[in-house]
């Protein structure tokens, strides 16, 4: 985009609370065009489980989508990847090799923490959550291996 | 166990009262960059 508006687009990193710090700022920003951030599905989940003030509707302009994540999810979406099988498959692959089993999330709340609480929840799993400001680490080959098509921020275990 | 449906979602938004014609400009100029690296994602 940079490049098409013949303006340098600085990212500036404001990471906390699954997203809100930074978008607490740019909702008080100048709407000027020269403040705009990147928001998630995540976002709206703060607006009820972390009782933000933030209104999606009245406080900020929506521009467009970035793209549509994948997250390893038991989904009927997520059959063709493996479905049902992938976080019991992962947990034992984690046994397997001894290694404790993580849920990795960009934040209490986030998708990635609700997807994987409930996978956990539906295969009865135990998993230990750890939060992280911004992106998580990748998943590790153990969980990878049985789902292929998980992101960052899917839960992990190294 | 009962199907969940996780739909996620990454967007850009800017504040309130942004002029239309700056967020048009900015949807335009998204919707191209995304496309041109991505593919259509219609």
């Amino acid at each position: 985009m940079g490049s098409r508006l013949g303006q340098p687009i600085v990212v500036e990193n404001r990471a906390g609370a699954t997203g809100s710090i930074g978008q607490d700022y740019v909702s008080r920003a100048a709407p000027d065009g020269y403040t705009v951030v990147m928001i998630t599905s995540t976002s709206s989940n703060n607006y009820h489980l972390m009782r933000r003030s933030i209104d999606f509707v009245k406080d900020f302009a929506m521009i467009g989508e970035i793209y549509r994540p994948t997250p390893c999810s038991p989904s009927s979406g997520g059959a063709r990847h493996g479905g049902h099988q992938q976080p019991a498959a992962a947990h034992r692959l984690c046994a397997r090799a001894s290694q404790r089993a993580e849920l990795h999330s960009s934040g209490t709340g986030s998708l990635g923490h609700l997807v994987a609480a409930r996978m956990m929840l539906a295969n009865n799993l135990k998993m230990e959550h750890i939060n992280y400001k911004g992106q998580s680490r990748p998943p590790p080959t153990c969980w990878r291996a049985a789902c292929p098509y998980s992101r960052p921020r899917s839960p992990s275990c190294r | 166990m009962s199907d969940l449906v996780a739909a996620a979602w990454v967007g850009l938004a800017a504040p309130p009262a942004t002029p239309r014609p700056i967020v048009d400009r900015l949807t335009t100029e998204l919707k191209t960059a995304t496309t041109s690296r991505h593919g259509s994602q219609d």
